[in-house]
């Protein structure tokens, strides 16, 4: 990416930090806690349109789903497929009825809800726990997937390079950033930084305003590049049919070798290189990782690489004047490749369920299949970052306006990204090796043969955007938990609004820049903690809360059991794995079903059954929610 | 003599209203998220059925495509989601009722604790 497109990206930036300082004018002219972390329940229909939409579409949206896309092929349509409604059940479920109860009670975060709905401290504070402790992994994660993205948006550009350099040098000898690689750690700083700051600073209000600007980013990036795409892979219709021929890759390793008087050098990964093998025939690989090598004592390295298998795959990038060739001086011998465990016939791009490199079953089995039908447009319901978004709105024909406007929103994105990334497996060939970067590479890719650098930079701020709208909305709803929830409705309710006011920017930027420092050193599984952290909130959260919205007869014991167990639910399916396949992050699929399937249903039981074997709620309590004054 | 005792909740069952006082804004809601249930209902049983039915352990030369859309995507996704794309317009600015979200039964507390 060049100056041009790094220009784009700057004013983009810019644009979001002035959101935030106008966000904060408004904030001294109101009541500060219900405008700080509910932005005074007073969202027009494109605020709360863009605000609900934007958060929802995760980083996940712009780097793992194209990725996926780009991995399996057409399959993904029907991965996907239940996006279809998914703008009328997020919304339209809860929506009316939350946004109602919250102002019976007058309840600004989600655990208030719950507290206020059964009158009871213990749920409050149950909630309050499960949000912290979900909520900041999932942080944790996103800080680091925003970072990885920067860093692929700046990756190439000299300043950024230089600077890390620099950066890199200045903190070698500190204890914690001794070891990590400089470029990632300066574009954890900006994120982080700009993020906090601006979050801290504007309050709901700036993460309302950001979370517009980066849905019409999203949704302008997606918009550009499809006619381009189209236009540059030759049509659907060619694509389509190219893709019916392919055959997966194969991943292995493969022997380096260098020449005796080498020096020491850093072979990159992404390279290309023939194999000869026996009877002159040759194979083409690319190398899935950077080794260095080239030492006294090591002049042979094992690479891992990957293998491609479809000849017109092997054609286009034969003859591409873009290829990075291996060095002629480097060998590579002795390759020992791995097939995939299905669909190494022709044709699995374009069928179901799908090539998969572990999975005998394919990519999208029937049961999974339908597991993700239920978990993008049910489960999804039931995550606390959308139900601040529904406390939020104006009144009902502003819902009803957006649900309109997201399904409108989610139809431009989600089905013309399925389109992009099929034409994606025939501009772009061996990408395998690092699919998370497909939506950079093809958007630079796209632009530079369109003569048109320049929308790099504003298209490839998506994902980036994606992550920041994300990531704002988690942070607040964490700092919302510890100082509206936990310090002011309990340790000290008569506490006063200058006090609060200080401690909510305070908290704001102390669990901001906490998940800064967690991310320097980050987990490795960073999609496994978002998924595990996305569907655990759902499994707590959903069934008690359609109990809580729309049965009179929902009880505290029942509510709060039926929490507790789909959180233990949810938590043993992933804890199984451990045992089952030796990872966390491999859970037990009982049934086929996904966790968070089993965790709905146990919870669901749970809240029922409890509920009937509880004596009902007091009638001034069920009075006050269900009937009219 | 006059005693000085809390007020006692009253049982459920016992202590409500007519049903005919229940709060409208509550059964429209009720009423409209089981119209969206059933709806995702019939999304779900058509795009899997429709989608396993004519696209897995597909023969690719038996492939057909429609605007260069595989055909199972085609029938399976593309037609429902555009079928999804106009009920949910209807339903949001015809079918969904407007109603009054102000909670005014009650006494608004924001910003208490």
């Amino acid at each position: 990416m060049g100056g041009p497109a790094l220009t784009s990206f700057v004013i983009y930036i810019g644009g979001v930090l002035a959101l935030a300082w106008l966000a904060n004018r408004l904030l001294s002219e109101r009541n500060f806690l219900s405008e700080y972390f509910l932005g005074g329940r007073s969202l027009g229909v494109w605020a709360f349109a863009l605000t609900f939409a934007a958060t929802s579409a995760s980083g996940g949206s712009f780097t793992g789903f194209p990725s996926k896309i780009y991995s399996h092929g057409w399959i993904l349509a029907l991965w996907i497929g239940s996006y279809m409604v998914v703008p009328i059940c997020m919304m339209g479920l809860l929506g009316k009825r939350l946004n109602q109860v919250a102002r019976i009670s007058g309840a600004i975060t989600v655990p208030d809800v719950f507290r206020d709905r059964f009158n009871s401290t213990a749920f409050g504070l149950l909630a309050t726990a499960l949000i912290v402790f979900f909520m900041s992994f999932n942080l944790v994660a996103q800080f680091k997937a925003g970072s990885l993205i920067l860093k692929t948006l700046l990756d190439g550009v000299e300043l950024f390079q230089s600077s890390a350099l620099r950066l890199g040098i200045s903190v070698t000898d500190w204890p914690l950033l001794g070891g990590v690689d400089p470029q990632y750690l300066l574009c954890l700083l900006v994120f982080g930084v700009v993020v906090v700051l601006y979050t801290t600073y504007g309050g709901f209000h700036a993460v309302v305003w950001t979370d517009v600007l980066q849905g019409v980013v999203m949704v302008i990036g997606v918009v550009v590049l499809l006619p381009l795409t189209l236009h540059q892979a030759g049509g659907l219709q060619r694509v389509t049919e190219e893709m019916a021929q392919m055959t997966p890759p194969r991943s292995g390793v493969v022997e380096l070798t260098v020449a005796p008087d080498e020096p020491e050098r850093v072979v990159a990964g992404g390279k290309w290189a023939w194999i000869e093998g026996e009877g002159g025939q040759r194979t083409l690989v690319r190398l899935a990782e950077s080794v260095i090598i080239g030492s006294q004592t090591d002049r042979v390295a094992n690479v891992r690489v990957l293998e491609l298998t479809t000849p017109s795959q092997i054609e286009r990038v034969a003859i591409s004047d873009q290829t990075v060739w291996l060095d002629s001086e480097m060998k590579l011998t002795d390759l020992r490749t791995t097939p995939y465990a299905s669909g190494e016939a022709p044709g699995a791009y374009v069928t179901g369920p799908g090539p998969s490199q572990h999975e005998v079953d394919g990519f999208l089995p029937l049961s999974l299949a339908v597991s993700f039908f239920i978990m993008w447009a049910i489960a999804g319901s039931g995550q606390p970052s959308g139900f601040v978004r529904l406390m939020a709105f104006r009144d009902s024909r502003t819902l009803r306006h957006a649900i309109a406007t997201v399904t409108i929103y989610y139809s431009l994105i989600y089905f013309p990204l399925i389109l992009i990334f099929c034409c994606a497996r025939v501009l772009l060939p061996g990408m395998e090796t690092e699919s998370d970067r497909i939506m950079p590479a093809m958007v630079i890719f796209v632009t530079d043969h369109a003569g048109l650098a320049w929308l790099g930079g504003l298209v490839v701020a998506a994902p980036f955007a994606a992550v920041m709208s994300t990531v704002d909305s988690f942070l607040l709803m964490i700092s919302s938990a510890l100082v509206r929830d936990l310090y002011q409705r309990t340790l000290r309710p008569d506490a006063q609004e200058r006090i609060v006011r200080r401690l909510s920017f305070g908290v704001t930027m102390l669990v901001g820049f906490g998940a800064v420092l967690g991310a320097i050193d980050p987990p490795r599984f960073l999609q496994d903690i978002i998924v595990y952290t996305g569907s655990g909130l759902a499994a707590c959260f959903l069934t008690p809360t359609v109990f809580a919205l729309y049965v009179p007869r929902s009880t505290t014991a029942g509510c709060m059991a039926g929490m507790l167990g789909g959180f233990g639910t949810h938590l043993a399916m992933y804890g199984a794995g451990i045992f089952a396949h030796g990872s966390f992050f491999r859970p037990v699929h009982l049934f086929g079903l996904d966790p968070i399937l089993v965790g709905l249903a146990v919870s669901f039981l749970i809240t029922f059954v409890v509920t009937r074997a509880t004596p009902p709620p007091p009638a001034s309590q069920v009075e006050r929610y269900f009937y009219r004054a | 003599m006059p005693t000085s005792n809390p007020p006692r909740s009253t049982p459920l069952e016992s202590g409500l209203p007519d049903a005919s006082r229940l709060d409208p804004t509550f059964l429209n809601a009720r009423r409209e998220a089981i119209v969206i249930f059933l709806t995702w209902c019939v999304a779900l049983v058509w795009s899997v059925s429709m989608c396993y039915w004519l696209g897995y352990g597909a023969s690719v030369a038996d492939l057909k495509t429609v605007w260069g859309i595989p055909s199972w995507v085609f029938w399976g996704i593309v037609i429902p989601w555009t079928t999804a794309v106009v009920f949910s317009l209807w339903f949001s600015l015809a079918y969904m009722t407007d109603d009054d979200l102000s909670g005014q039964s009650a006494p608004n507390r924001e910003g208490s604790a």
